[in-house]
């Protein structure tokens, strides 16, 4: 398989898994280059018995990590509300962008292997089996990591809840 | 994509006002758009004409593991073709409904009936361009391997299984899915991975319009993973099933 087969063919999910990891839209390309750069230089480590995806998502999950810690970014508090997001009414649904921010605001409250299982197992859908080789954690450690990660989304989840519903009642 | 798709109803945790829906079906928006993946190509050009590096001594040993595994297992792994995705959510102890969005295949899929070939094996230098001009900054892995890397031949034929089986279920191959599932529960009937192999089947039949035969191999799902991760997801595909 050539290199530029392995991109064509994992690209697409590089791209998705990064951005799910919590880097920003704007960095996502610069990330993802780094992540295939290292693949097509360390490709004589890779060990074929496992599948090519679980290997390259590892490394992602390295290279994610390692940008994270440089860029430094300005930690927001979950339950922030934009400045200047209307809260929603009763039955209307919050716009997807808005959706989107807060669940980066939630997924950044979970550790980098909590949000790999979350992200994994959750968005990308693959089996437990697989996320957990992925991120090199045991099958059991990795259940146990996705229950604690449920638990923190949903409640990031209600603290958005509250923080708009609370807005809504000020106005 | 049909309208009111059983498989397109997905486990989501269910919070007051549906907010946690909304955030996780709004991952849908990390897609690449076909542009982007473009871009990043371009950039990688240089590469693309550069060799691969060959496998040093730890390749070699792996690719002769592989054999190993092939002969023994008479399974072959294989690359995965393009994902689909899914929000998908679930939680312990609540409702959970959500629109998943399962993304069209990208790539070819790998028909998992067909005799698989391994096309991971390092490939001979095609080229001696220069170096690459890119960045080549990015960190290294760890020489950590995974935990299944020093499986047994038989762990590593059923856990290929159960990922070809997982990865015909997200291209929406339901068919061989179940096939694939089925196979696994022949061979390791009370294998490691034995819950996965289930979900997938239950996944399959769904998909398959075999409700009655979803709903009772949901109920004996239940009644030996009473608190499955995977519970949520199947008790909102399989409604009554629990």
């Amino acid at each position: 398989m050539s290199f530029e087969a392995i991109y064509r063919e994992h690209a697409p999910f590089v791209w998705r898994f990064v951005r799910r990891l919590g880097i920003h839209p704007a960095d996502v390309e610069d990330v993802c280059q780094e992540v295939f750069v290292v693949v097509h230089r360390r490709y004589a480590d890779y060990d074929p018995t496992t599948l090519l995806r679980t290997w390259i998502a590892g490394i992602a999950m390295r290279t994610a990590s390692d940008h994270r810690r440089r860029a430094h970014r300005r930690h927001e508090t979950v339950g922030d509300v934009p400045e200047g997001a209307a809260p929603p009414t009763q039955g209307e649904e919050i716009d997807q962008a808005r959706a989107r921010l807060f669940l980066d605001r939630a997924l950044d409250e979970l550790d980098d292997d909590k949000r790999a299982v979350f992200v994994l197992f959750e968005l990308e859908q693959l089996p437990m089996a697989e996320v957990a080789e992925t991120v090199g954690i045991p099958l059991q450690t990795a259940y146990s990591r996705l229950a604690v990660a449920r638990k923190k989304i949903e409640e990031a989840a209600r603290r958005v809840q509250l923080a708009l519903a609370s807005k809504a009642g000020v106005r | 994509m049909k309208p009111n798709d059983p498989r397109d109803i997905h486990p989501l945790v269910k919070t007051e006002g549906g907010l946690l829906r909304d955030m996780l079906a709004s991952a849908e928006t990390d897609h690449a758009r076909e542009e982007q993946l473009e871009g990043l190509h371009s950039r990688l050009a240089p590469l693309f004409t550069t060799a691969l590096p060959i496998a040093a001594a730890g390749g070699v040993k792996a690719a002769t593991k592989l054999a190993i595994v092939k002969a023994a297992a008479k399974s072959v792994l294989s690359i995965k073709v393009a994902i689909g995705v899914a929000a998908i959510g679930a939680a312990s102890g609540g409702a959970y409904y959500v629109v998943a969005h399962r993304a069209p295949a990208i790539a070819p899929v790998v028909v998992p009936s067909a005799p698989r070939v391994q096309t991971t094996a390092p490939p001979l230098p095609t080229a001696t361009t220069p170096a690459p001009t890119i960045d080549d900054s990015a960190p290294a892995p760890s020489a950590k391997k995974p935990p299944t890397t020093k499986v047994p031949v038989d762990a590593a034929a059923e856990f290929d299984l159960v990922q070809r089986g997982g990865d015909a279920l997200l291209q929406r191959h339901a068919g061989d899915a179940l096939s694939l599932a089925n196979e696994h529960a022949r061979r390791f009937p009370g294998g490691a991975h034995a819950e996965d192999r289930e979900r997938i089947a239950i996944e399959a039949l769904v998909d398959l319009g075999r409700t009655d035969e979803a709903k009772t191999r949901a109920r004996r799902f239940f009644a030996r993973y009473p608190s499955s991760a995977y519970r949520p997801r199947i008790e909102s595909l399989v409604p009554g099933a629990r």
